[in-house]
């Protein structure tokens, strides 16, 4: 128990993929979404992604130490798994709003190449692919809530927009590396 | 003066590389000195300028529904070696960007890489060597800022003796905050290009 609520903080807070590794960015930066839908989405693509990621890696690429040809099956497997989402009753048809913003979300490969790269068993991939879905997601929601409370006030007009969003990204990044720890060079 | 403009627009204010609209995960993550910061304007530059290419090619001869397959694994090959020549010619780069460099990919694949301005074949391809130029300039840029406030250094040598070491800013959290203040400062400078 101890270790799952451990790689829960781990995935969700300290290597959240959005502050501590600036992965999604540009999804992040696009601004209002239907949250819940896209939650749905996101966790579920970013947990069959890990789940694909390790299988991939267990069977055929550490086995034939072929890592470079990972790309060719991380991508189409995106374009496969967001194609399969929209088949799922009641949820796929919402599936159309959002498809760029999963097919080409960095977060989306990035939880791929990170769950290859680490070496868990099954049920930890799963789960860190949940977990990092999950915190990708607060994050997402934190940054719109935090962004309407600031540019509520008066900021400078060369600030307002992207800019903003960044500063706004930048602290929460801060935060994030309380969980983390010391930082040495 | 109009050449100025051009180039000032096409490099920095109308470069959809530099607006969040796309590689901004690569320029935030992978400029961490002045060096890295070339080194991946180079290769995202390169990336995306022969997976253009590629897209024009294969788009004459081959009909929609192979197009996209066709291109999706032309990318994937394009970017996993470059990824590959990064890791035999600069290994210390390669190893420490091993989870950005593939992201690349992803960029290529959709459309927003470049501001194309007209159809004509010169003018798309000086859009995109602007574009490019740039980028790399960009990325160098943060860079040599980052590296400065995190080491005191710029290049490896030292420019200030005695110099407290700001380590956030080799992460990510750096980054922001260097391209926000950047972007601020485009800004600035573009409008006050449209009031004189």
């Amino acid at each position: 128990m101890i270790q799952i609520i451990s790689l829960a903080i781990t995935a969700m807070i300290a290597e959240n993929l959005l502050c501590s590794k600036a992965l999604g960015l540009e999804a992040a930066l696009e601004g209002r979404r239907n949250y819940f839908y896209f939650a749905i989405f996101t966790t579920l693509c970013s947990v069959l992604m890990s789940i694909a990621a390790w299988a991939f890696d267990f069977l055929i690429f550490s086995r034939f130490h072929a890592e470079f040809l990972r790309l060719f099956v991380y991508i189409p497997s995106i374009f496969i798994i967001v194609h399969i989402m929209g088949c799922i009753p009641k949820i796929g048809k919402q599936l159309p709003k959002f498809k760029n913003a999963l097919v080409f979300n960095t977060a989306i490969l990035g939880v791929s190449v990170i769950a290859a790269v680490k070496t868990y068993s099954l049920f930890y991939t799963v789960l860190y692919g949940f977990f990092c879905g999950i915190g990708y997601i607060i994050a997402l929601g934190m940054l719109d809530v935090i962004y309407d409370k600031v540019s509520a006030n008066d900021i400078p007009i060369s600030f307002a927009g992207m800019p903003v969003k960044l500063l706004i990204l930048a602290f929460m990044s801060l935060a994030s590396l309380a969980f983390v720890g010391g930082v040495t060079l | 003066m109009r050449l100025r403009k051009i180039l000032a627009g096409q490099m920095f204010a109308r470069n959809p590389l530099l607006r969040g609209v796309c590689f901004l995960t690569l320029l935030i993550t992978t400029t961490i000195s002045l060096i890295n910061g070339l080194a991946a304007g180079i290769f995202v530059s390169c990336a995306a300028i022969i997976c253009l290419l590629l897209r024009w090619g294969i788009s004459k001869f081959l009909s929609e529904e192979y197009y996209l397959a066709i291109y999706l694994i032309g990318v994937c090959a394009i970017v996993s070696l470059g990824q590959l020549a990064a890791s035999a010619l600069y290994p210390d780069f390669a190893s420490r960007m091993e989870l950005y460099l593939p992201i690349t990919a992803i960029y290529c694949l959709t459309d927003r890489t470049f501001d194309y301005g007209t159809r004509k074949l010169h003018s798309v391809l000086g859009s995109i060597a602007l574009n490019c130029l740039g980028f790399t300039l960009c990325c160098a840029g943060i860079g040599l800022v980052r590296e400065f406030f995190a080491f005191g250094t710029v290049l490896g040598h030292r420019v200030i003796s005695n110099y407290t070491k700001m380590p956030t800013m080799v992460l990510p959290v750096g980054g922001m905050i260097t391209l926000a203040v950047i972007l601020a400062l485009l800004n600035y400078i573009a409008r006050k290009g449209e009031k004189s």
